[in-house]
């Protein structure tokens, strides 16, 4: 113990643990440090005590955490550790007295104090010096071995406080940073209790509803169009891996918007949830991407089905009207040849009805093939190169999961062309999608295709479309357009002959070009005017 | 000409890759008497066609090998090529356009009415007889031509331009004198009886490399 008036009774160390304990042991932070200080001037009845936390390490200067002397508090300070009585105690790590003197072992000291005391603060770990205490006093200091120990407790505990300290600081740091990143980013940040009512919400969650009172159920925000799913989906939340994600339509101040949740459940000790952390973005413009790409694929496939329809009446009308050529003409031919013999009434009245049946059978026919030809076209300047891009666009899924790359050599110049766009992207979907299909089915390790543009003379554009793939059965390539020829076990065999059919209504060529590996096809339209 | 025409009766050809109905076609048209060769491909009837045999042609649009149009262009070398009437189950306006302006007489959707596949072949009958006779006296007027001399031909073509004969004599640098005699021969040796028969022959004559 040391203590600065040995000729005063030695106090219990016990006794004054006690005293120090108690009144240091209901504080925290600044406070906690201020009263160990004073109490333990006090204690000591030195003149002057302090407590330091170091600024670097290895340590070079302290900040004082609390200072008494000459009976208050001073305002904190900091000071280099060189030259200094307490230079040793941080280094070394251990307590050092000095009992008298002290201008004369330290001159920078000299006429500010007799006598110093140093005790070093540790970190958890027992190594780390964080800090010190010290005591001064203008008269000479005693050693007692026993009060070492107890101002050990007092750094342990000091060292204690100070750890904790810091992780608040830190954690007060962190805190403020995501206090900062949740007041300012786009994303919207809300925090619900277990019963779905937003506890926290982040400014953006205001800005995009217009709203500062947070007391209502997140569910609220949500359409009633969605509301089951987002219900679904906070259901879901009870059960491991406690997280959900949705996207809804949402009524925001700016209108109606698609909105993209993310939640995550914190479960408790019980685990119960405690509450939900939910972050939300708003998907609008992708929503409508998605939508306008959809809208895209759904007129081609209207397209398709209208050009197939087409297709099929032709190929059925080509197909059925051979035969009842065939009939009618025979049958017309009978006729003439009965009128000779005007005695066969009943066989002329059947060929009679015969001859009208195969002539009705004529007009269906005739009247079908016109009623689906009657589908509109819409011409309309077009650059070619902009049809192939949104038809990559719409193949891009397709190309994706097969592992199919496109390279495109545009030609730099290409005269724009008069078509029906739908129609044009609808053959170019259909050309690709061939390739992909060959490719996958193909197994090939180099998956690519080529699209080239370029003119073909003065009053065309061409473009072809090449693959790697196996190329065309020789038994498939001489009827390659026919209609009802597939090389597919479940196709139809109606694309290549609607896209040569839609080519020539264009007034275009499209032609299977002769390649020693892979298929190419290669469309030729002419510029056209409107 | 009055030869050929005693040798050979208008024959119908008719080219259909289906059988049964260049089978129909064949005794459609022999019901009105007339005589009818049908053949399955262009190929086929390319062999045993021969261009002085008078007639017409029934031609199918669309057949494996050698389509409609692509033998109506063959044929359309050949100086007596027959009338052609197309008929198709692909009624495309595009190609029924190509076909008329190429020459074709008419071009029918199947199924037709068999009287006016009939009236086409009647009509397309006559044509090519008459026809005929242009060419054979267009041959005729060309052979007797090739017998005026160079100086007779530059009398002629002088004579058909309207210019009397002392406006030629001065081009020509002659007498007035020889023109009319090389007149009197050119008019001989194309049998013409008067002048304007002689400007007749020479239009229809039309000979390309004639000053």
């Amino acid at each position: 113990m040391i203590t600065a008036h040995p000729s005063n009774a030695r106090p219990d160390p016990e006794h004054l643990l006690y005293l120090i304990a108690e009144a240091t042991s209901a504080c925290t932070g600044a406070e906690f440090f201020q009263a160990l200080t004073h109490q333990l001037a006090i204690a000591l009845n030195v003149r002057c005590s302090f407590i330091t936390e170091c600024l670097q390490q290895p340590p070079r200067a302290v900040r004082t955490l609390a200072y008494w002397d000459h009976s208050r508090f001073l305002d904190n300070v900091e000071y280099e550790l060189a030259g200094t009585p307490c230079e040793r105690v941080i280094g070394t790590g251990g307590t050092r007295l000095i009992p008298r003197g002290l201008g004369a072992v330290y001159p920078c000291e000299q006429g500010l104090a007799e006598s110093y005391f140093g005790v070093p603060i540790f970190d958890a770990t027992g190594v780390t010096v964080i800090g010190h205490m010290a005591f001064l006093d203008d008269r000479p200091m005693t050693d007692d071995r026993i009060a070492h120990a107890v101002f050990k407790i007092f750094a342990a505990r000091a060292g204690a406080e100070l750890q904790r300290r810091r992780v608040e600081d830190a954690l007060r740091a962190s805190e403020e940073k995501y206090r900062l990143l949740v007041e300012h980013q786009s994303d919207m940040v809300v925090q619900l209790d277990a019963a779905g009512r937003l506890v926290f919400a982040s400014p953006s969650f205001h800005d995009t509803f217009g709203v500062t009172a947070i007391d209502g159920m997140f569910i609220a925000t949500v359409h009633d169009e969605d509301r089951d799913a987002g219900l679904a989906a906070l259901q879901s939340l009870l059960r491991p891996p406690h997280a959900c994600a949705f996207e809804c339509r949402a009524h925001t101040r700016r209108g109606r918007a698609w909105l993209s949740w993310s939640l995550n459940a914190v479960c408790g000790a019980a685990g119960t949830i405690t509450e939900v952390v939910g972050v939300g973005r708003d998907v609008t413009q992708r929503r409508r991407a998605e939508e306008q790409t959809r809208q895209n694929l759904q007129e081609l496939a209207h397209a398709a089905r209208l050009s197939s329809l087409g297709e099929m009446a032709s190929a059925l009308a080509h197909e059925l009207n051979q035969p009842l050529t065939a009939i009618l003409t025979f049958s017309q031919a009978c006729q003439r040849q009965l009128g000779k013999h005007a005695e066969n009434s009943e066989f002329k009245h059947a060929l009679e009805r015969v001859v009208a049946n195969a002539q009705r059978a004529g007009d269906i026919i005739k009247h079908m093939r016109g009623f689906v030809r009657k589908t509109p076209v819409q011409r309309s300047v077009a650059d070619i190169h902009h049809l192939v891009t949104a038809v990559m666009q719409l193949v891009e899924p397709e190309l994706r999961e097969h592992g199919v790359s496109i390279q495109c050599a545009f030609s730099s110049s290409l005269p724009s062309v008069v078509v029906d766009p739908i129609q044009i992207q609808q053959v170019i979907v259909n050309l690709i999608r061939n390739s992909v299909e060959a490719l996958a089915g193909n197994g090939a390790a180099r998956r690519v295709i080529h699209i080239e543009t370029g003119t073909d003379g003065a009053e065309a554009v061409a473009l072809t479309v090449r693959d790697t793939g196996p190329g065309l059965a020789p038994q498939i390539a001489a009827r390659l357009f026919e209609p009802f020829v597939s090389s597919k076990a479940e196709g139809l065999g109606i694309g290549l002959s609607i896209c040569r059919s839609i080519i020539e209504s264009h007034g275009g060529r499209l032609d299977a070009l002769a390649q020693n590996d892979g298929a190419a096809f290669r469309l030729r339209l002419p510029l056209g005017r409107l | 000409m009055k030869a050929a025409a005693v040798k050979y009766r208008p024959t119908v050809f008719v080219v259909d890759d289906e059988t049964d109905i260049h089978a129909a076609l064949a005794m459609l048209i022999k019901s009105i008497g007339l005589e009818v060769e049908a053949y399955a491909s262009p190929h086929a009837f390319l062999e045993r066609y021969r261009s002085e045999r008078p007639g017409c042609l029934v031609l199918d649009v669309r057949m494996p090998g050698m389509s409609g149009p692509e033998l109506q262009e063959r044929l359309s070398a050949l100086e007596d090529s027959p009338p052609i009437i197309m008929i198709s189950g692909h009624g495309e306006i595009p190609m029924a356009v190509k076909a008329l302006q190429d020459g074709a007489l008419d071009f029918l959707q199947k199924p037709f009415s068999d009287q006016v596949l009939l009236d086409r072949i009647q009509q397309a009958i006559v044509l090519d007889a008459a026809r005929r006779r242009d060419n054979e006296e267009r041959r005729e007027l060309r052979r007797r031509y090739h017998t005026l001399t160079p100086r007779e031909r530059e009398v002629v073509q002088g004579v058909v331009a309207g210019l009397i004969n002392k406006v030629i004599a001065t081009q020509l640098n002659v007498s007035t004198r020889t023109v009319e005699i090389h007149r009197a021969h050119a008019m001989e040796k194309m049998q013409a009886p008067s002048l304007s028969s002689l400007v007749r022959m020479l239009a229809v004559l039309n000979p390309p490399n004639a000053r």
